[in-house]
């Protein structure tokens, strides 16, 4: 009988379950679709026999460039992104500069027309092409293979072999409208340059003897000759723009006068002071802010420093001021940081010929203390850190160990621990500030509290890659173009489209043929280095520059670039690509065939197709296929003397 | 109606006969109650396949209408312009009559249900009996679709839904015994009347033999043995189709209708709840609709008995359940 009841409850509880059971999907989101926004189950590059949509210089269509039209540029960049045609370099550049596109002219021998195509997005081609942090790079997805194209050494390349050449025609000035720039940084230079393209008065004003902002103060002259960074700016400034130097705004001409005489002003002076380090006897003498330092040293006033030199920061500045320092005749040269190598903000490669050239790395330590005997630098007191819990930008807190102090021995202390705006000329003048000193700005028109008033470059960005100052420029010349026509700033503009870093695996490229390994620039050796201040990095040869172009894959421009990939990939070994040889530079397909008797329609090809002209046909039966949409011979397959391009 | 004075004064001065005028009537309020059902009919069948598919985490008719509500209006269409099958070996007239009787039969039953005070077709005083006995004459509807057919699948299943139909019937009146106990009358509107305590909370043996066996009566999964599709094709309605198959339906969700209506009547206090008394019947009809939700949410959660397990429940569990609950009523009320 108590079993009876209890089958009898177990039965009205199982009941209730199952129907608390059903009732909660009614919460659940529906397994089914509607059927007009049905999606397909099987992914678009999927099935059906592979085909090629084109083969690169067959003459059909060629790769498209991305030349810079002011106010449709973004449109253009974002529209292609959605497509799916937007290489990755293109996007992972925040300036979006072809990379694609002036790699390919390259590649084809066309070296002053890759230095047009360059020089619609990236102003300073030749000072870039030293110095850039290179993120295309990142995003080449040549990575995916084995080792990215030296995307930057090619733009230096491709404006050092013009460099003997004239610079372009002024532009006509169609327009009566006049702008004032002030600073003549990347920033402040491509936005003359946008705005002297379309025929507006522009005149840029630059407190220092020459043109070039940060790439003139801030980079030693052994990474970026001087006389490279003169040609790069006299070249915007044969466009028509007047280059005012040796003009500090606020001192020599208040900007109320700017403002009232011009019909619009930017504001593009980027960060040239240094944050002071707040420790006990900075103000002895023998502490040299590192970019007082560098810019002394740029106008050849060889600062007197030291034997025994202390630089304090984990940045590129700090690695600059370190190097700088070597060269300058300091025997021992420390770099105080008070993180890991692994959080240092340098770049990799900096960090790496930093330690080639002999700097002593005191990682984990903080200074705490300048010693001072008669008014002079005698050590530096620092403290061990370790690290603690990782903080809001994601790197681990140092903490002090109390007790470790001990004490550096030097004579020189160069503090690089970051850079801050200088608004000193803005006294007076009715733009808004924020309560931490810094402009009040729009975010996407760029516009400051006066309307005539705007902000471009490392006011904006913050400080960063030269490469973001351009962007940001670009982004100001679009604003001013459009205030000064009268139109609205914001109607119909789409924002700058920001890059996403791509994260590639590494691959081990030991095992890679030597053929298809990244090219090097050659370098001046180690011991002729530090005795002076001769560029270290020599630059391509005509041979190799043109043999790295040829290594790109010429991604998303659904013309095969004969990189035989699909062929590598292909479990069953359908694919039969035949090129003209072995070597990069000799990858004109002759002939493709795909074994539809072997092939599996994995789809596999496809998805390693970096030029996205495989794709699975979607054709499932077979008898759909003509042979031409598999087959290619030599007379389709013309890669250099056909190839018809436009920009 | 006809006891009205006014009325008779009317016919009398106008010269118009009596009967005339009590078929008048009577046409009048059959028509009503057929518009209020072709209407409940609508609601509850875009509410099933809605209900359904929200179980089944699918989202239902969404094309026609609103939300897909007028989806029956395209299946009625359907239903009439579709070829009227009759099978050569049937039963003709048979064939023809037992949609007739399932509907009419569905139809009586709401004769004597109240849709809120005074709202009533005719408030018998054993309202309670005619509404248990009249809606069973359906089960002569079956058996005639399953007879007239000439078909092994229909006829068996209409012996089966006939089985289980009168096995259901005995369980279903004794546990409303209960209730005609307490409340002392078989008049629907007296039993609502009385009911200052839901039935449900004085009766709850009662509710639960009476919900269950109504589930059976209605051929409702997990009772469906009648028209069981995996078994017997589609039961006693195998051979129809077209608007004769659309009478099956119609009846099938007006006696879930009803049925849902007797229950708020007897257990779930009929129409009363706050507000003034023009609310009433909307009181009604959301404890009716709660009801057929729940009848809904019951018939796509659980599978199929097998007809020994139904013959089971019914006679050896349901029956001895009503006995008991009498027993214990009379010993409580005694007391």
């Amino acid at each position: 009988m108590a079993g009876q009841i209890s089958n009898f409850i177990d039965g009205w509880k199982s009941m209730f379950v199952g129907l608390g059971i059903t009732i909660k999907r009614r919460r659940m989101s529906k397994a089914t679709y509607f059927y007009p926004y049905e999606k397909p189950t099987l992914p678009d590059r999927w099935r059906g026999a592979p085909m090629l949509k084109g083969v690169m210089g067959d003459g059909s269509t060629g790769t498209e460039k991305f030349p810079n039209v002011l106010g449709e540029f973004n449109a253009t960049i974002e529209s292609r992104k959605k497509e799916g045609k937007l290489p990755q370099c293109v996007y992972s550049c925040p300036a979006h500069v072809d990379a694609r596109g002036y790699v390919e002219l390259i590649a084809e021998g066309r070296f002053k027309e890759s230095l047009d195509l360059i020089r619609e997005r990236c102003t300073l081609p030749a000072a870039i092409g030293r110095v850039c942090t290179r993120p295309c790079e990142e995003g080449c997805r040549r990575n995916y293979f084995d080792e990215p194209i030296s995307v930057r050494d090619l733009k230096r390349f491709a404006a050092d072999t013009c460099m003997n050449m004239s610079h372009p025609d002024p532009i006509p000035k169609t327009k009566d409208k006049k702008i004032a720039i002030i600073g003549g940084g990347p920033a402040g230079l491509t936005a003359a340059q946008d705005l002297a393209k379309q025929g507006y008065y522009v005149t840029v004003y630059d407190k220092n003897p020459q043109g070039g902002g940060t790439l003139l103060t801030g980079i030693p002259k052994y990474r970026l000759p001087k006389n490279v960074l003169k040609w790069d700016v006299d070249a915007v400034c044969a466009l028509g723009v007047d280059l005012k130097t040796n003009v500090e705004v606020g001192k020599d001409i208040p900007l109320i006068k700017l403002i009232d005489s011009y019909d619009a002003v930017l504001i593009a002076t980027g960060l040239p002071a240094g944050y002071t380090l707040g420790i006990e006897g900075e103000d002895a003498e023998g502490v040299w802010p590192c970019l007082e330092l560098l810019k002394q040293m740029n106008f050849d006033n060889h600062p007197k420093i030291g034997k025994k030199v202390a630089v304090v920061g984990g940045g590129n500045v700090a690695m600059d001021g370190a190097r700088t320092s070597l060269r300058l005749g300091a025997e021992e040269v420390h770099l105080v940081y008070r993180r890991g190598r692994a959080e240092m903000p340098a770049r990799y490669e900096e960090i790496h010929e930093s330690e080639e050239e002999g700097i002593i790395f005191e990682l984990l330590t903080n200074p705490t203390r300048v010693i001072v005997k008669g008014g002079k630098v005698a050590g530096l007191e620092c403290v061990k850190m370790g690290l603690g819990e990782p903080d809001a930008s994601g790197r681990r807190r140092p903490e002090p160990i109390p007790g470790s102090e001990f004490i550096l021995d030097v004579d020189t202390v160069i503090p690089a621990i970051g850079q801050k705006m200088d608004l000193s000329f803005l006294e007076g003048i009715d733009i808004k500030l924020s309560d931490r000193g810094a402009i009040i700005y729009d975010k996407l028109t760029l516009q400051t509290s006066n309307p005539k008033v705007f902000t471009a470059g490392e006011v904006v960005t913050g400080a960063g890659a030269a490469i973001q100052a351009i962007a940001s420029g670009h982004e100001a010349a679009e604003s001013l173009d459009r205030f000064l026509r009268g139109v609205d700033l914001k109607e119909g503009r789409t924002p700058q489209v920001m890059p996403k870093l791509y994260n590639y695996p590494r691959v081990p490229v030991e095992w890679i043929e030597p053929e298809r390994r990244r090219a090097h620039m050659k370098a001046i050796p180690l011991e002729k280095r530090l005795k002076g201040f001769t560029e270290v990095e020599l630059g391509f040869t005509e041979e190799e520059a043109v043999r790295e172009a040829n290594r790109c894959l010429v991604c998303d421009n659904e013309n095969c670039s004969g990189c035989a990939m699909c062929a590598r990939t292909c479990p069953m070994h359908s694919i039969e690509v035949e090129r003209t040889g072995p070597q990069e530079t000799e990858r004109k397909v002759l002939k493709y065939n795909v074994d539809l008797t072997k092939c599996l329609f994995c789809g596999q090809c496809a998805e390693v197709c970096p030029t996205k002209a495989l794709v699975m046909s979607k054709d499932y039966e077979n008898s759909e296929y003509s042979k031409e949409k598999l087959f290619y011979d030599i007379e389709r397959v013309l890669r250099r003397d056909s190839a018809k391009i436009e920009l | 109606m006809l006891s009205s004075a006014e009325l008779l004064n009317f016919a009398n001065s106008h010269g118009i006969p009596l009967w005339a005028m009590d078929a008048f009537i009577a046409a009048l309020i059959a028509l009503g109650l057929f518009a209020a059902m072709g209407l409940g009919f609508m609601v509850q069948v875009y509410m099933e396949r809605k209900v359904s598919a929200g179980l089944q985490l699918r989202y239902g008719p969404i094309y026609v209408g609103p939300k897909g509500s007028l989806q029956l209006v395209a299946d009625a269409l359907k239903f009439i312009t579709k070829e009227d099958v009759f099978p050569s070996s049937a039963e003709p007239w048979i064939f023809r009559l037992a949609p007739v009787v399932m509907f009419a039969a569905a139809f009586l039953g709401l004769l004597v249900l109240p849709f809120g005070p005074g709202l009533v077709a005719k408030d018998l005083n054993v309202g309670l009996i005619y509404v248990l006995a009249i809606p069973s004459i359906g089960v002569a509807g079956v058996i005639m679709a399953g007879f007239g057919s000439k078909n092994r699948y229909a006829i068996l299943g209409s012996l089966r839904a006939a089985a289980q139909m009168i096995s259901y019937e005995v369980p279903r009146s004794l546990s409303l015994i209960g209730i005609i106990m307490i409340a002392g009358t078989m008049r629907l509107s007296s039993i609502v009347d009385g009911q200052g305590i839901w039935y449900i909370f004085l009766q709850p043996l009662g509710f639960l033999v009476f919900f269950v066996a109504t589930m059976a009566e209605l051929n409702r999964t997990p009772f469906d043995l009648a028209e069981s599709e995996s078994e017997y094709v589609n039961g006693y309605h195998t051979e129809y189709s077209g608007m004769r198959f659309g009478f099956f339906f119609f009846a099938e969700y007006m006696s879930l209708f009803a049925a849902a209506l007797l229950t708020a009547v007897l257990f779930l206090g009929g129409w009363h709840g706050p507000g003034p008394v023009i609310l009433a019947p909307v009181w009604l009809l959301i404890k009716v609709f709660g009801v057929i939700y729940v009848l809904m949410w019951v018939r796509w959660t659980f599978p199929r008995f097998r007809i020994d397990q139904v013959m089971d429940l019914g006679w050896k569990v349901l029956l001895p359940m009503a006995l008991v609950n009498i027993l214990v009523t009379g010993i409580i009320m005694s007391v």
